[in-house]
């Protein structure tokens, strides 16, 4: 079920009804039974993975807790860590290497057919997978004790507002919340409605209406110069940033209404000075996953290379998000481009921090955003490009036909028919009001003018330039 | 060593791994604190805290700081 | 708990308030022969198309022995010329892709024993699957009185189609902008190109597959309706499958008559089946996989005429 159709509207009131009918004790309970039923109407076979990996990080904790030594609790984590991600493993990159080596080959003309087997990714696999390993290191390190609630811990690991998309959340933060009670209190249920009242408005008015024009660009990129594929990267920047903080907000917006808090995924990541920044306010829970998770004990496991460490691990960090992304060379392209431009960022420091008091403050903040901004662009380009050889043309055309204007006018006036201009107009009128609304948003009780005409304007602005044909979201491919 | 020493000792490391004498350290402080406290600087801030107290901190032991008084006490531990 | 739902009872006022004047605002305004509605998304219809005349044209205070209502292959199907040859005066009421529901609401609301004495409805598997969005906009466009354009964009259940609908009551001054070239009278509508050649090939290569299209109970149900209505207003009610092309497959035809059928029988309804009766060669009387042009219809509407004197003769 998508968060923007009937049916999930239907089954989530019901829920909400029962959720607050029914004696707390027993609502693990009937959250469990809707996140498995949530996760089964994608497909039924689901059920039979989640579960799986549920038994096994679930027991796997319990077992680290009562060996005696170091080593032995070291050895239960790898079993653990081998068998989870030895399933995500298989479902995503079976046909890695087959498509890796096939797509760099073509571009150099050499075809090279065999037939791999095509197996279909199971939704939200790599989030959740992510977010039970996450629970695995903490009782690991220590951090927490197992769960021995095995109903609570499958609770943790399908809790459906963030199980097919994130945001990826700590047991430390979520497991707790499942044992509180939480009471119907109509200002938090409101609080929950505004999250996903602006969550649908991104996807709808804003991410769906950019869908036909970027996939135009980006499955005839031989024929687009340079000026149209940096545009067209814009406009593929702006949709996966609505499209995918919409996910997550209305992900947030559900799980406030049940009572329960849901970490932010994103936060303005476009006025980011630095790539840096940039991953602090982008996937926030991915990147402070990987942080925490993999970055700093890698980085503290080889303390004594110093500086080099921190080149290293960022190196492994993110080979690993390009990774995670997918199977495609790009992805692996994708994640380097942010390794190298943070080992760039932190041994220059010293200089940019001079450069920035040798200009107005205002100059160098904004040229730091603009070309932080390119530089995104420029590795999302690798992100929608569909094969190696379109990042290829891409990364030609942005050399040699950078300022050719006409290919992009034509660009534009081909779209026209899809009323791409009134897009964009919306599409500008967003980025302007984007963090001011967002503030009316994650505001605790918002004025009653807020209440009764800027979100129910919102609605109405979705009902009228929303596009309704059947579009998922872009992260339910990972 | 107790916890008064240890934080004279620490409050010198800071100052100078983060190259501002006008630092001052306590139990709640993190790294939002503290101006400049990046991987790098948390690296050499380990490092520094190593050599200066003659300890070694492990992978299970980063895993754990999450305020400078998980430090001072992991430090005390340590010396212990 | 009394605050919340008062509360709640603003909030669906304001987003209704809000959502109406937005519509009424932007409907005001124009760019380029546009108003701002259309500018903001491509799937509003215009005024014109055959629709527009067809629905103009039709008088409901004068008396036609029979009228034909359903999809295109109603309008492109029934020539209400060849029946007046016969002395029968006729009228086709269809939309392009019209299913069931919509002929429902139309004859509800066009049909009474006062202008007519036999409605015929024409049944073919695309008419009761999903798809009746495109139909809906269309009439919700054209269709004059604003009531019924009203029910059949509630029925819909597609916000899209209430945008329009709300677009055209807005608009002031709207000019028809399609003209239906193939339009003749009485809402036919007439061609007489033969199958183009890539069809053509399909056939001499053999390669029709079965298309069974999704047959749901939703517009299945509206045969009763229809059912219902006629009897009360004492109107002869006859269904029929005009003449269909080689891609519509004996399996295809099967599979709806096996749906159909049964319900026919229930409620005594009279049923014609041309769908193949009169074996006409695709190449040469259809002009496409879902149409017969107007050599086929010729064929198909004498037959029609003939069997229609025996059946009516009864009453």
């Amino acid at each position: 079920m998508l968060f923007n159709s009937f049916e999930f509207l239907v089954f989530f009131i019901a829920l909400v009804i029962v959720y607050f009918s029914i004696n707390s004790k027993y609502r693990w309970m009937l959250l469990l039974a809707a996140s498995y039923y949530f996760y089964m109407s994608w497909k039924a076979e689901y059920i039979l993975l989640i579960l799986f990996t549920t038994a096994v990080s679930y027991f796997c904790s319990i077992w680290m807790q009562s060996a005696e030594t170091l080593p032995k609790r070291r050895r239960i984590l790898i079993f653990s860590l081998v068998v989870n991600l030895g399933v995500l493993f298989f479902f995503k990159y079976f046909n890695f290497l087959y498509d890796g080596v096939r797509d760099v080959l073509s571009s150099y003309s050499i075809q090279y057919e065999y037939a791999g087997l095509d197996i279909l990714l199971p939704l939200g696999i790599s989030f959740y997978t992510f977010q039970t390993i996450g629970y695995n290191l903490d009782v690991f390190y220590q951090v927490r004790k197992p769960e021995k609630h095995f109903g609570i811990f499958a609770l943790y690991v399908s809790f459906f507002p963030q199980l097919i998309a994130g945001p990826i959340e700590r047991s430390t933060e979520l497991l707790p919340q499942f044992y509180k009670e939480h009471k119907y209190d109509s200002q938090r249920i409101f609080n929950g409605i505004k999250y996903i009242i602006w969550g649908l408005f991104k996807k709808l008015v804003i991410a769906d209406r950019l869908v036909p024009s970027v996939n135009e660009a980006f499955s005839h990129t031989e024929m687009y110069s340079g000026s149209t594929m940096l545009f067209a990267s814009l406009l593929f920047a702006i949709q996966l940033y609505a499209d995918f903080s919409a996910y997550s907000e209305i992900a947030k917006g559900l799980a406030k209404i049940l009572g329960y808090k849901l970490m932010d995924n994103f936060n303005h990541p476009f006025i980011s000075k630095n790539i840096t920044e940039f991953w602090r306010r982008w996937h926030i829970s991915l990147s402070f996953w990987l942080r925490d998770y993999l970055y700093t004990p890698i980085l503290f496991s080889k303390k004594k290379w110093g500086k080099w460490a921190i080149v290293y691990s960022l190196l492994i960090t993110f080979t690993l998000v390009g990774i995670w992304h997918g199977t495609r060379i790009n992805f692996v392209i994708l994640g380097l481009l942010q390794a190298v431009a943070l080992i760039f960022e932190m041994f220059t420091k010293k200089f940019r921090k001079k450069l920035s008091k040798a200009m107005p403050k205002g100059i160098y903040n904004r040229l730091s955003m603009i070309i932080t901004l390119i530089y995104i662009l420029y590795s999302f380009s690798f992100f929608k490009a569909k094969t190696f050889q379109d990042s290829l043309n891409i990364s030609k055309s942005l050399f040699s036909s950078l300022f050719d204007y006409l290919n992009l006018k034509n660009f534009i006036l081909n779209m026209g028919y899809e009323r791409f201009l009134f897009t964009l107009l919306l599409v500008l009128v967003f980025i302007l009001s984007d963090q001011w609304i967002f503030k009316k948003v994650k505001e605790e009780k918002s004025s009653l003018a807020n209440s009764l005409i800027l979100f129910p304007f919102l609605i109405a602005c979705t009902f009228i330039f929303g596009y309704f044909g059947e579009v998922e979201f872009i992260y339910f491919q990972f | 060593m107790d916890k008064s020493e240890i934080y004279v000792q620490l409050l010198s490391v800071f100052r100078r791994v983060f190259e501002n004498d006008s630092i001052n350290i306590e139990d709640s402080t993190t790294a939002d604190d503290i101006e400049n406290w990046d991987s790098m600087t948390h690296l050499m801030l380990i490092t520094e805290i190593e050599e200066d107290f003659s300890i070694e901190i492990n992978g299970m032991d980063i895993m754990n700081l999450h305020n400078v008084g998980n430090l001072a006490s992991l430090i005390e531990r340590k010396k212990s | 708990m009394i605050k919340s739902i008062k509360f709640f009872v603003a909030f669906c006022l304001s987003i209704i308030t809000i959502y109406v004047i937005m519509m009424f605002i932007l409907s005001l305004f124009s760019f380029r022969n546009n108003t701002i509605t259309q500018w903001s998304n491509n799937y509003y219809v215009p005024l014109g198309g055959s629709s527009y005349n067809r629905f103009r044209e039709f008088k409901p205070n004068y008396f036609y022995d029979i009228l034909f209502i359903g999809s295109s292959r109603t309008f492109r199907g029934y020539d209400p010329l060849i029946f007046k040859e016969d002395s029968l005066s006729t009228y086709n009421l269809g939309s392009s892709n019209q299913t069931l529901r919509n002929s429902y609401i139309l004859a509800e609301d066009l049909i009474r024993s006062k202008n007519t004495s036999t409605l015929i409805v024409d049944i073919y598997s695309y008419s009761l699957s999903d798809i009746s969005f495109e139909s809906s906009m269309d009439l919700v466009s054209n269709i004059p009185n604003p009531s019924t354009a009203m029910k059949i964009q509630a029925r819909e259940l597609d916000i899209r189609t209430t945008n329009n609908f709300l677009r055209r009551l807005f608009t002031l001054n709207e000019k028809p902008v399609l003209k239906e070239k193939d339009a003749v009278a009485f809402g036919f509508c007439k061609k007489t190109n033969k199958l183009d050649s890539a069809l053509i090939k399909k056939i001499a290569q053999n390669d029709i597959q079965s298309n069974p299209v999704e047959i749901i109970k939703e517009e299945l149900d509206y045969i009763y309706k229809i059912s219902r209505l006629c009897k009360e207003r004492d109107i002869q009610l006859i269904f029929t499958t005009s003449p269909t092309s080689v891609f519509f497959t004996e399996k295809d035809r099967e599979k709806m008559l096996d749906i159909i059928l049964p319900i026919f029988e229930s409620t005594g309804d009279i049923y014609l089946d041309y769908s193949k009766k009169l074996n006409l060669d695709s190449k040469d009387y259809f002009f496409d996989e879902g149409h017969m042009n107007y050599q086929g219809v010729e064929i198909f509407n004498k037959t029609l005429i003939k069997d229609l004197k025996t059946i009516l003769k009864y009453k």
